[in-house]
């Protein structure tokens, strides 16, 4: 075992599941359900699908106990896992309906939202949440797939780089350029909708300082 | 570091993910470069939009179908225990034993090739008899083979073709 993770209680916790600890299991289940399904439902945007596949990537963190071999994070194994099998699923739905956007929500028709943000006023008192989220997920799903499982990894997972080019088989380098795009084009499809602040109006200094958690 | 390599570093710089010295840079960048300033605050509305898509819960009895689901398997998998080890090598096997099956056709189909060659078709009896009878009808009148032939058989001959004209041999 590596010595960075032997101390790791999700890897302790697992490596009770390479023993048959039922409960283990039961635990990890517990602790990554919730991420793990709303990382999935963000991806392809479909809860019945997205409930089904989260069930299916336990299923297969339990298939895979006899070789699971803790060289990492067991967060990143799961999310290695969650992540294969959201690229699965495009590429099912591609083959089945020739789509490679997942069938989000959709805009059309619907006046744009106008939002005058000032960095110092709270954004859900501007904007119902709802249609926050619908302004997100229409963004999120004109992503390319790669940008979308990367930045969706960094915010809502708060991965390093390092973590999430693990869990994409990928390098660093391109899990910075690919969190750059994303956000590029986020903004790119955003800024029609969400006016920015006034120049000025946003600190300039980043919001944590190294050392602390991400 | 110049606009471009400052704007791909700025969701570092966000999270606080650098050395003190880069972070300063960064800062003092910001101060003074606009288009980068303007990069930095669109950034962090981005950011603080997609803080306020929520999560969501999955199914009250998500766990319950996990957690059955994975009983079968266990038991399924313990079954497996028990099953012969060359079982797992069963499609292996069935590839193996076509494969057998076609290099042993494709050694056998020559010999019968060969085998048919070397049959020698023997006219049955009566056909050889009555070779035999001609052969020495001819050697001993000097006639031609034409004329040993059955009467009736050269009589309609004649009569078709209006009888041989003699003088075309001579």
């Amino acid at each position: 075992m590596s010595k960075a993770f032997e101390d790791d209680p999700d890897v302790q916790l697992m490596l009770r599941v390479q023993g048959g600890d039922e409960e283990a299991f039961a635990q990890i289940l517990r602790r990554y359900r919730r991420p793990v399904y709303n990382f999935i439902l963000r991806f392809l945007q479909e809860p019945g699908r997205a409930e089904e596949i989260a069930q299916d990537v336990f299923l297969k963190v339990f298939q895979a106990r006899r070789s699971y071999q803790p060289r990492a994070k067991l967060q990143t194994w799961i999310f290695k896992i969650a992540t294969n099998a959201s690229l699965k699923e495009i590429q099912r739905r591609k083959q089945s309906w020739g789509l490679e956007v997942p069938l989000g929500p959709r805009d059309e028709g619907e006046a744009p939202l106008e939002v005058a943000v000032d960095a110092h006023l709270d954004l859900l008192e501007r904007l119902e949440r709802a249609e926050i989220e619908v302004l997100l997920k229409n963004a999120m799903a004109r992503l390319p797939v790669k940008e979308r499982q990367a930045i969706l990894l960094r915010k809502y997972q708060g991965m390093s780089y390092r973590e999430i080019a693990a869990t994409m088989s990928c390098s660093e380098g391109s899990v910075k350029t690919y969190i750059h795009r994303a956000k590029h084009r986020l903004q790119k499809y955003l800024r029609p909708k969400v006016r920015p602040p006034v120049s000025g109006g946003a600190k300039l200094s980043p919001a944590r300082v190294p050392g602390e958690s991400v | 570091m110049n606009c471009r390599e400052i704007q791909s570093s700025l969701d570092l710089y966000r999270g606080g993910e650098m050395s003190g010295a880069l972070r300063e840079e960064i800062r003092i960048h910001l101060e003074s470069c606009v288009h980068c300033r303007q990069e930095w605050e669109a950034g962090q509305v981005t950011w603080r939009l997609l803080d306020s898509w929520a999560d969501a819960s999955p199914s009250e009895d998500f766990d319950q179908t996990v957690l059955a689901r994975m009983r079968t398997l266990a038991a399924e998998s313990s079954r497996g225990l028990w099953q012969p080890r060359w079982w797992s090598w069963k499609p292996a096997l069935g590839l193996a034993a076509v494969l057998v099956l076609i290099v042993a056709i494709s050694l056998l189909l020559p010999f019968r090739e060969i085998g048919r060659e070397m049959t020698v078709s023997v006219p049955d009896d009566q056909l050889w008899n009555d070779l035999e009878r001609m052969m020495e009808a001819t050697e001993s009148s000097s006639l031609s083979v034409y004329d040993a032939w059955p009467l009736e058989e050269t009589t309609v001959l004649e009569e078709e073709t209006g009888g041989i004209d003699e003088s075309m041999g001579s």
